[in-house]
């Protein structure tokens, strides 16, 4: 994981608050989706490249918390695309990227 | 014909105790600060205190006829951690967001979103129905509802054209 690329599609996409914490089995991806409605969520892989998209359910007629939020991420090739989690509460996207098994630390047995 | 009475003052009122973009230029020349501090005292900028700044979860504010309805956006925040109180016309909104992972063992690649406490405090412009405010916390926005009190509803003025 180490570049990104932040594409706005339209003029009202939101471009999430991120943090990306790498533990020693995987990477943690958390977004500040505030209002965003559960069903419109996609959080997609395509071409190494983490792609997530929500709309917002909030009817307000401001400019604050209205449109979608939209943001992309370069995966490193350290990454098992085929165990990607996402979870959605309180307004967070958390999406689980675990490594592939050959970055495992690995414990030496001393002999 | 009908003609709306306004009071011409109460769209300004809300602002009262904050000026947002002068509170917007504020937090950032406190962040400049904050940021410089912790360079030269040769601070990592991923440390404990990146954690607890301060920080103001956005607002929107919007009237209509029968109510006040503030939307405030406080993404991953626990219900029991979110504090409001009126007294007399100010209705404050204070609370503390923790960090949730902050026990776990790992280095961070980015650190953007916003933990620990905040306090804001609105002017409330009329008078509302205190004893009927509702509170609502959904997909990390609190909305609250506050119906104004008969007095502060606009009042329809009929005017007869002769």
């Amino acid at each position: 994981m180490q570049t990104e690329t932040v594409e706005k599609k339209t003029m009202q996409s939101i471009v999430p608050a991120v943090n990306i914490l790498e533990t020693p089995v995987s990477y943690i991806v958390s977004l500040d989706i505030p209002g965003a409605a559960k069903e419109s969520i996609k959080a997609n892989i395509e071409n190494n490249t983490l792609i997530v998209a929500a709309t917002i359910a909030e009817n307000l007629e401001t400019a604050n918390i209205e449109g979608r939020y939209y943001r992309e991420f370069s995966l490193g090739g350290d990454i098992d695309v085929q165990t990607v989690d996402a979870q959605y509460n309180l307004g967070v996207l958390t999406v689980t990227l675990n490594k592939k098994l050959q970055y495992l630390p690995k414990q030496i047995q001393i002999k | 014909m009908s003609l709306m009475k306004r009071n011409p003052t109460q769209e300004l009122s809300f602002w009262n105790r904050e000026f947002p973009s002068f509170r917007g230029l504020q937090s950032l020349q406190n962040d400049m600060n904050r940021i410089f501090d912790d360079y030269f005292r040769g601070d990592n900028l991923v440390n404990d205190s990146f954690f607890s700044r301060d920080w103001n979860p956005a607002v929107d504010i919007v009237e209509n006829n029968d109510n006040y309805i503030l939307k405030a956006e406080l993404p991953g925040m626990n219900k029991d951690d979110v504090k409001i109180t009126l007294e007399n016309n100010l209705l404050t909104i204070r609370g503390e967001k923790k960090n949730e992972y902050a026990k776990k063992e790992g280095s961070y690649h980015r650190v953007e979103r916003s933990y620990g406490s905040f306090e804001r405090t609105f002017t409330i412009p009329g008078s509302i129905k205190s004893n009927d405010i509702d509170a609502q916390y959904n997909n990390g926005i609190l909305t609250l509802t506050l119906p104004k009190a008969e007095e502060a509803k606009p009042k329809m003025i009929d005017v007869k054209v002769k």
